[in-house]
């Protein structure tokens, strides 16, 4: 079974009389384990397109089954739900609280799931993601006192702490270096192996 | 793990590549160049 199942999937946005049709019916099945690089132009859709399979929104024709599971119709607390515990998400701007650890950024994603991850277990797994990102000697330090690339890892950490189905990457690289670009894609490829 | 870009020198490191244009996916193959032969991209269907 893959893990994303995309059948005659599209969106359209209504902008008073402007139609926009976004996404124009794809179908796709992505694999566990798959590497999969979604690639096109400014206004090609795939943002759209990342943004269903983030259930950051809903297409408005076809089906998106996550893990066997229809998502395409659920309710936002739902979606909510399953962004929470399925999906992993690292951005361009890396989105991590300031004034805030590294190891706090991580533990953020456990403390939203609730009492069912304890103090001390988020801890030993929010450690355990920035050992594997290869920041365990910065566990306490700010944001600010990290490299934009070192900012990224805590980022791809916080991503992967709850062990999600998938995990989304929005133009993680946008904004580093060359050879820091190519040091995140790496760990990417070496925490997809 | 997906990956989201505009640089085709990014995607190329990807063990696939799916490509859009204009809502359809117009592309889909894997790093050494074979077609995914899984759900038939619609822009293929329609080529």
């Amino acid at each position: 079974m893959p893990v994303i199942a995309v059948r005659d999937l599209a969106k359209t946005y209504s902008t008073g009389a402007v139609e926009v049709r976004a996404v124009r019916g794809v179908n796709l099945d992505i694999e566990a384990g798959e590497f999969v690089a979604v690639v096109g132009p400014s206004g090609s859709g795939k943002s759209t397109f990342m943004h269903i399979l983030g259930c950051l929104d809903r297409p408005t024709r076809g089906s998106y089954e996550l893990e066997g599971r229809d998502v395409s119709r659920l309710t936002r607390d739902q979606l909510a739900d399953i962004r929470n515990t399925k999906i992993g998400f690292v951005f361009q701007g890396f989105n991590l609280l300031a004034r805030t650890s590294a190891l706090e950024n991580v533990e953020l994603p456990l403390l939203y799931r609730g009492p069912s991850v304890r103090g001390a277990e988020r801890r030993r797994r929010a450690l355990a993601m920035l050992d594997a990102v290869g920041l365990a000697d910065r566990v306490d330090h700010m944001p600010n006192q990290l490299s934009g690339g070192q900012q990224q890892r805590v980022a791809i950490a916080r991503a992967l702490v709850n062990d999600p189905a998938i995990l989304l990457a929005d133009e993680p690289t946008g904004n580093l270096d060359s050879t820091t670009s190519r040091e995140v894609l790496d760990l990417f490829r070496q925490l997809n192996a | 793990m997906i990956l989201i870009t505009h640089d085709h020198e990014i995607a190329a490191h990807g063990n696939r590549i799916v490509q859009f244009h204009d809502g359809l996916v117009v592309r889909d193959e894997t790093s050494a160049g074979e077609r995914v032969t899984g759900a038939a991209p619609a822009a293929e269907v329609l080529q």
